[in-house]
């Protein structure tokens, strides 16, 4: 009987095949490309990329879990090296950095590609992308010195997808930035190798590392990466003496466990030191996690208290409005920086100093 | 004769026997419908989707039934035995609570985190799982009901009383869930299906199994309240209600309550921020905003923000769920704000209220049902409420913080030029929204110097909305990315009868979900010609193909399979239409199919004594399919769509009456199967063709796929 309806199935596949038949695909020319550095030549055209955690194994013609480093007949190039996605100046409170420069302006730049595919992304639009689906500037290092200088911006930033991705580019513009007196800063989940990162952080002046939950379980349930990786870069940066601040995304039903705030604030202190800032972000539904309420501020408010009670002296609240958004010293309690948003009210900081009673308040303020 | 049921009695003129055989018919349709409806609705909410998906899951629970109607020619001919019509009817309905536990248990199975939207393959398994066995026992039912129909048009007695049940059961489905969840209706209908069948059976395990389920029923809310609380663990599930329009769930968590329509998350009780950013930016928009219109965003906290503005003298909230806006603050707190319980597209074509400005924030248009609002013919509505050329319209949309994706560019790009085609002026201001701001006047601005001596003059600045995030708003770098994103000579214009918006939020639906459909819609939008041109060889291959199996009766089967996939796929262009027009959209779809289903009964009742010609009868439907497609662009009365509606669905019973008076075989397999597959492949048709093509182009494809009826009639006749 079913071979009456033989012909439903054929013209069914006549179509599934006539729409196949449409798909096109892409080639990259290799004279266009940037070599990428840190990787190791293997047998048969193979290649390993050395600059994650990740250290991918690429066959010829394969690309990185990143999406954004190809092995192209046996060498490693960066597809995005020039072609930044996405270009703005926002305030430096934005990103967030509460201790360097407050209220100045920063002009930021993104490649596309990620090494961690987390399904909360709030920038999953580039870090989600592949080179050859998105439309790119092209914009060489020099070029993105001259637009900052150009448009006032004291800093450059190497921010919304993760910079390690796009390592090559950021390190070119921030050895030209260095050379003409802007600062860079890399806020960046933190996963990245050793031996890249301290060549990085020659030239670079500060890292906001963004913590994804504090557990190695959320790390490996909800991204592509491992915590440990994390928190070794966050040592190192101290090591290579970069002013650093933390932030962490506070998830609601996943990493906001109270234990979890207390663990992370206790590594904090005794790793990278009490007066390092910490930011409990407040999330908010994108990407695939769009069924997840905002994070409820009494959350974060938890948060921070927990963090202050374990010793942190600089613990913030973003993305919603609380006295958490304020800056108090660690010595005398009084405000000594009010926001409003991205407004910097009033500031009361001389000399790095809280202008009420003298005490040294860390971070870099001129 | 004395202990008899009472059914029965009722049947006496055709045999006791032939009695309890119309109620078994009946009550299968009755499930049938209730099922499917509860099921796909619960699907819905429990994984969300679109009108793509709804388009996947009916198809998929047609197919299913088809296949178990092939299936169910082993239990048909001898083995065809009230008993076992009696056992499969049990089963389905012991079945369909079961189903609906599953959902919500495979659902929890394969998602990793509470909130994560499923990806495609996962709710394409979810739902293969879910219907199969339900539809299984379903489609079985078709061919062992046809061996205890009689000998004489069997098929066609079987199918008609199963369609007079589908009547009933969307009737008791829509008369219920104004006060009974999905859980409840379907434990109620199945201690009501068993009831009549204990009646007109007289067995006594149908009493034993009502009974069963009215105590289920007594226990069922606090059931289902139990089951969705799962939905939403760790946040704590307060409340739950059903109304015709979908589900409203709260839950708590953290001091913070959250609401999900339908399953989605639509607002959050702590909305400080992003209320006071798009409050701020539209009413710096005019000079004088006395009168102000919000659609939607009813729980997004706007209204509280701009009632704060001293220049503000009165809020229309329009809202068309009465359990969403009870839970705004304001809601009989707020002198200034009064809230309007009615369907936006309506209101806008019956009020003579005038507004200065019109802010529109509703989810993204990812449904048909969304997309009405955001057409050219919506636009010009609102324009005639705008107070004076002064009047601001504005349009929130999604966008990308840093980054205008490609989807998400075509999504404002097709609402901006939408505006555009309509207003003198339109701006984006990229706030937490991009909002799409038009007037006729030039006042609106994006500048953010402006907008700064604005917010000063009219003491508009707030603890978020401030200078510094007028500054980061509108700094050159993101007005000039979101200009670049929207403009283009390219862009499309989203109407009622093309929806481009609509199409630009799918293709971005599936980016998210990993399946880049952007390039192959691109594709078949541009090579439409060749597309239809194949639709159209392949549908000659398959009349050349029918020809070469009339014999065994593929000719029948060609037009059985054609007329269910025409009737379906107009059904759903007429509700499309109709729902654009009127809103109303969930009255429309319950009314639309209860009218369709009566339809198709008077045309089956009536088919076997109309004297006229199958061929004839072809060619008197794709005339009037014709005249309908030429009179799609013209604003007519909602009763022609109800009457055109019920005329289809006549032409389609009686054609397929005459072709279930044909069919040979004793099991109805070779009507049914190409029914439901018919009804099938119309799903998919009309949930891929209406984004892709607009309405015009699907009803000329159905009129071309019922042409070749009269070729293979004329030819094999």
């Amino acid at each position: 009987m079913f071979r009456q309806y033989l012909p439903f199935t054929l013209a069914l596949v006549c179509f599934l095949l006539y729409l196949a038949l449409f798909a096109g695909g892409s080639s990259d020319d290799v004279q266009l490309l940037r070599e990428g550095m840190y990787y190791e030549k293997l047998s048969g055209k193979a290649a390993q990329c050395g600059l994650c955690p990740h250290n991918c194994k690429l066959g010829d013609g394969q690309t990185g879990l990143c999406r954004v480093r190809k092995n192209i007949g046996g060498r490693l190039f960066s597809l995005v090296y020039n072609k930044p996605v996405s270009m703005n100046v926002d305030p430096v409170e934005k990103k967030p950095f509460f201790h360097f420069l407050p209220g100045s302006q920063v002009f930021s730049i993104a490649t596309v590609g990620c090494n961690l595919s987390c399904s909360f992304c709030q920038n999953w639009e580039i870090s989600q992308s592949s080179p050859e689906s998105t439309k790119a500037y092209d914009v060489t290092a020099q070029q993105v010195v001259d637009l900052a200088l150009k448009n006032g911006a004291k800093n450059i930033a190497f921010t919304y997808t993760e910079p390690t991705v796009y390592y090559e580019y950021m390190l070119d513009i921030a050895k030209l930035a260095k050379k003409n007196g802007i600062k860079t800063m890399m806020i960046t989940c933190g996963y990245i190798n050793e031996k890249p990162f301290r060549e990085l952080a020659k030239y670079l002046d500060a890292i906001d590392i963004d913590l994804k939950g504090f557990t190695g379980e959320f790390y490996s349930k909800y991204t592509t990466g491992s915590l440990e990786p994390v928190l070794k870069t966050a040592k190192l940066a101290k090591e290579e003496k970069l002013h650093a601040e933390i932030t962490y995304l506070v998830i609601p039903g996943t990493d906001d466990k109270p234990e979890n705030f207390k663990k992370l604030a206790k590594w904090i202190r005794e790793n990278l030191g009490a007066d390092t800032p910490l930011h409990f972000l407040r999330f908010f539904p994108k990407f695939k996690l769009t069924n997840r309420p905002p994070t409820p501020v009494e959350t974060l408010e938890t948060a921070r208290k927990i963090a202050i009670t374990e010793g942190l002296k600089f613990v913030y609240i973003g993305n919603a409005q609380s006295e958490g958004e304020d800056t108090y010293c660690p010595k005398c309690g009084k405000k000594i920086i009010d926001r409003s948003g991205y407004n910097i009210n009033s500031m009361n900081i001389k000399d790095g100093k809280c202008s009420f009673c003298g005490e040294p308040v860390h971070g870099v303020w001129k | 004769m004395a202990n008899a049921p009472f059914a029965a009695n009722l049947f006496m003129a055709s045999g006791n026997r032939m009695g309890v055989n119309i109620i078994i018919f009946i009550v299968t349709g009755i499930f049938s419908m209730l099922s499917q409806t509860v099921l796909v609705r619960e699907l819905m909410m429990e994984i969300g989707g679109n009108e793509i998906i709804f388009s996947v899951f009916l198809s998929l629970w047609m197919l299913l039934t088809g296949l178990g109607a092939a299936a169910g020619r082993f239990f048909s001919g001898k083995h065809g035995t009230m008993r076992t019509a009696l056992i499969l009817i049990t089963v389905m309905i012991m079945l369909a609570p079961v189903q609906f536990l599953g959902i919500r248990l495979l659902a929890f199975a394969f998602s990793p985190m509470a909130g994560l939207m499923a990806n495609i393959p996962v709710i394409f398994i979810i739902a293969l799982i879910i219907l199969f066995p339900g539809c299984l026992v379903s489609g079985m039912l078709f061919p062992v009901n046809c061996s205890i129909a009689g000998e004489e048009s069997r098929t066609r007695r079987v199918y008609l009383y199963e369609c007079l049940g589908m009547v009933f059961g969307g009737i008791i489905f829509f008369s219920l869930v104004p006060f009974a969840g999905n859980f409840q209706i379907l434990i109620f209908s199945a201690a009501a299906c068993f009831v009549i069948l204990f009646i007109a059976s007289g067995k006594r395990v149908f009493t034993a199994a009502a009974l069963l389920f009215i105590v289920l029923s007594i226990f069922s809310e606090k059931i289902s309240f139990a089951v969705y609380s799962t939905r939403y663990s760790p946040d704590k599930l307060v409340a739950t209600s059903d109304s015709r329009y979908g589900r409203l769930d709260i839950t708590e968590y953290g001091g913070q309550e959250n609401y999900y329509w339908s399953g989605a998350l639509i607002a959050s009780s702590n909305n400080h921020n992003y209320a006071q950013e798009i409050a701020g930016f539209v009413t710096l928009q005019h000079s004088a905003p006395s009168n102000i219109l919000l659609v939607g965003g009813t729980l997004s906290g706007v209204l509280e923000e701009i009632a704060k503005d001293t220049r503000v003298k009165k809020i229309d909230q329009l809202e068309i769920e009465p359990g969403i806006a009870s839970q705004n603050p304001s809601f009989g707190r707020e002198a200034k704000a009064r809230f309007i319980l009615d369907d936006p597209v309506r209101f806008m074509r019956e009020s003579s209220e005038k507004y200065d400005v019109i802010l529109m924030d509703m989810p993204d248009p990812s449904t048909i049902q969304l997309n009405r609002f955001y057409t050219t013919e919506f636009f010009r509505l609102a324009k005639a409420h705008l107070s004076s050329d002064k009047g601001v319209f504005a349009v929130a949309v999604s966008k990308g913080e840093n980054f205008m994706l490609p989807e998400l560019a075509e999504l404002n790009k097709t609402v901006y030029s939408t505006i555009n085609s309509v207003f003198h002026s339109a701006i984006i201001v990229p706030a937490a929204k991009n909002i799409i701001i038009s007037n006729n006047n030039g006042y609106i601005t994006n500048s953010a110097a402006e907008l700064t001596k604005r917010m000063t003059e009219y003491k508009k600045e707030g603890d978020w909305f401030n200078t510094a995030l007028i500054l980061n708003t509108c700094n050159s770098f993101r007005i000039d990315t979101m200009m670049q994103a929207v403009s283009g000579l390219d862009a499309g214009v989203n109407r009622n009868s093309d929806p481009q918006t609509y199409l630009a939020a799918i293709s971005l639906w599936s980016k998210k979900l990993g399946s880049n459909i952007s390039g192959m819609t691109v594709m078949l939008k541009e090579n439409r010609t060749i597309v239809f041109s194949t639709g159209f060889f392949m549908m000659l291959v398959i009349a050349f193909v029918a020809g070469r199996f009339r014999r065994s009766g593929f000719g029948t089967a060609y037009g059985v399979f054609s007329v269910s996939l025409a009737s379906f796929v107009l059904q759903m262009v007429l509700l499309y239409i109709f729902q654009m027009r009127f809103g109303i959209a969930y009255f429309a779809i319950a009314a639309f199919t209860v009218s369709f289903m009566a339809g198709l009964t008077t045309g089956f009742i009536s088919g076997p004594k109309l004297k006229l010609g199958t061929k004839t009868l072809f060619l008197a439907a794709i005339v009037i399919i014709l005249l309908f497609g030429l009179s799609a662009d013209i604003d007519l009365s909602a009763a022609f769509y109800f009457i055109t509606n019920i005329l289809i669905a006549c032409f389609a019973g009686v054609i397929l009456s005459r072709f279930a008076g044909n069919s040979s075989d004793d099991s109805g397999i070779s009507f049914y199967f190409p029914d439901m597959l018919g009804a099938a492949f119309g799903g998919i048709i009309a949930g891929a063709m209406i984004p892709l093509y607009g309405t015009l182009p699907c009803i000329y494809f159905i009129a071309a796929l019922l042409s070749v009826n009269i070729i293979l009639r004329t030819t094999y006749r």
